[in-house]
């Protein structure tokens, strides 16, 4: 049994995603992280923006705040500088976190506030109608690219790399485990800990790029042979098998892990001291 | 029997792929072809990819004119895996005796009900007067790998085999890589001495039935019928129902592997195990334990 079902609004349930949408699975995996390391939630705050994804935050009973479009991680930034003493964990999508929220997304991590990060990347806005994300890859089809994307993706992981953040990951959701102990990690890093995970939409990137649905889609993340490395030369080597552009060879699990103050530390926060040495 | 230089005999190396079966055989032969003893091995390999069986036929003596032991004609079975000593039974000489380990290495194909964990492993021939059982990976362990049981098994054989000790630690330095030769060296050793080192520690005689015992939960109103959980059952359990709800045909069947209560969109899906759940004393009813 998944003990983080005790931690759900029951009264909420059934949630609203869509007949085998991937979110629901990280959402699992989160509950069941959630529910592993705290025994209550009352220390714990969710902080979402709008979207699919960030629909989860409001069917998990911890502290929980719905935001403004794009705007989640600035939000948590100001929640978690007034109260240091919670563990803020920000859930968000790719439209929500890169597209709209994208400098929001830099600046939290430049800021290395103490903060997980958990993006859940399924390549389109699905909540509005599967419009093109900065995450789409190239020729991939949506409602606004008939004709298929001319443009190319963003790699959220290089970019918050590149933004100052001290932990970055990505996960699958057709890995439960691999994800629960990502979580795991990111949540006992100090510092912004950002996690990007594959989830599908099956709805309308699915059937726009007759990926399937259920767990057609849920196996064709494995088509993408995505690796688990360290090795960040690995990534972007998109391919185009069948015509159609997967997320292919992908590194999966911890890219760049480093150490430098969190912004709670500099400002000597309470419970934020700098180390000594 | 004591001349070594006009010994006759038949040994069988049995065990699991991936225990050094083959190693060990050359092993042997290479100890008689020191003494200038004619050597024949057969080997049966090449199944250690699933756990299968491994064996190596090696005869020697003044003139050995074919690889094949015959029946009743088997001097020593060196079994690295105790059922797969068994096999070799049949074809042990009435004077014949055995050195085993008594550890058990399952075959998968004795793993079908897999729902009840039930494993029929025999256990009969153990007090068998010619068997001499003890625990090698526990001495090999102590040795410092536990990789070593192949050699000290060898080296419970070489106090039956009139050859000397230089001539086997000479061959164990050919063959065994040199990083582990001193742990082998040191397990050959103990093998020597198993008698006063290793109590025999036989297994339970009677295999414990494990009574795994999986409940499924099911959230009827919660399913959405997207099917993950039909196609990702390894055991193919659960399918979709007319009303585009799943159902479980079969669930008798469930291991409890978890993966559909994981890989679930919908929290429909309970899979609940001893480890999980908790029965109450008085009422019976099934809670949740955290750990």
């Amino acid at each position: 049994m998944n003990p983080g079902k005790a931690l759900l609004r029951q009264d909420m349930m059934p949630h609203i995603l869509c007949p085998g949408c991937g979110h629901g699975i990280v959402m699992s995996a989160l509950v069941r992280v959630l529910a592993k390391r705290y025994a209550s939630l009352d220390q714990v705050a969710l902080v979402a923006g709008i979207g699919c994804s960030s629909r989860v935050v409001g069917y998990i009973d911890a502290n929980t705040l719905h935001t403004t479009h794009g705007r989640a991680l600035s939000f948590a930034t100001g929640l978690k500088l007034a109260r240091p003493e919670l563990t803020v964990i920000v859930v968000t999508g790719d439209g929500d976190g890169l597209g709209i929220g994208g400098n929001h997304l830099i600046h939290a991590a430049r800021r290395n506030v103490d903060l997980t990060c958990i993006l859940f990347n399924n390549e389109t806005y699905g909540m509005t109608g599967g419009q093109l994300a900065p995450t789409t890859v190239t020729q991939a089809f949506t409602t606004t690219t008939p004709y298929g994307n001319h443009e190319s993706a963003f790699d959220a992981t290089a970019l918050v790399t590149a933004a100052g953040a001290t932990f970055v990951a990505r996960a699958q959701a057709y890995r439960p485990d691999l994800l629960e102990g990502l979580i795991e990690q990111a949540l006992d890093h100090r510092g912004f800990s950002f996690l990007d995970v594959l989830t599908d939409c099956t709805e309308y990137f699915s059937r726009k790029n007759q990926l399937g649905a259920g767990s057609d889609l849920l196996f064709s993340q494995t088509r993408s042979d995505t690796e688990i490395s360290l090795d960040l030369t690995e990534w972007p080597r998109l391919q185009e098998p069948d015509g159609f552009p997967v997320r292919n060879l992908m590194p999966m699990g911890v890219l760049h892990e480093s150490n430098r103050p969190t912004l709670e530390e500099v400002m000597e926060l309470p419970g934020y001291r700098p180390k000594e040495g | 029997m004591n001349d070594p230089t006009q010994i006759h005999a038949n040994v069988v190396v049995a065990g699991v792929g991936g225990q050094g079966v083959v190693l060990a055989g050359n092993i042997i032969a290479d100890v008689c072809m020191y003494y200038g003893l004619d050597v024949k091995k057969a080997e049966v390999h090449g199944m250690s990819q699933r756990g299968g069986a491994v064996s190596s036929q090696v005869r020697f003596g003044v003139e050995v004119h074919g690889g094949l032991i015959e029946k009743g004609q088997l001097n020593w079975i060196v079994g690295f895996e105790w059922a797969e000593a068994l096999r070799w039974m049949p074809l042990l000489s009435p004077e014949g005796s055995v050195f085993v380990s008594t550890e058990e290495i399952i075959p998968p194909s004795a793993l079908k009900d897999r729902v009840s964990g039930m494993v029929r492993y025999p256990l009969e021939l153990l007090d068998h007067p010619r068997v001499r059982a003890f625990d090698a990976p526990a001495l090999a362990k102590q040795a410092g790998n536990v990789k070593a049981a192949g050699v000290v098994l060898l080296g419970a054989l070489s106090i039956d085999l009139p050859f000397s000790l230089d001539v086997w630690n000479q061959a164990l330095t050919r063959w065994v890589p040199t990083k582990a030769l001193e742990i082998n060296l040191r397990a050959f050793e103990l093998g020597r001495r198993w008698e006063e080192k290793a109590p025999v520690t036989k297994p339970q005689p009677v295999p414990k039935p494990i009574t795994r015992q999986v409940w499924l939960n099911l959230e009827e109103s919660w399913c959405k019928g997207c099917g993950i959980c039909v196609n990702v059952c390894p055991e193919r359990i659960w399918t979709l129902n007319q009303k585009n709800v799943v159902e479980a045909l079969s669930p008798e069947r469930c291991t409890g592997c978890g993966l559909c209560e994981k890989l679930c969109p919908d929290f429909a899906i309970d899979v609940l195990t001893e480890s999980t759940i908790r029965v109450n004393e008085e009422g019976g009813s099934v809670l949740w334990q955290p750990n």
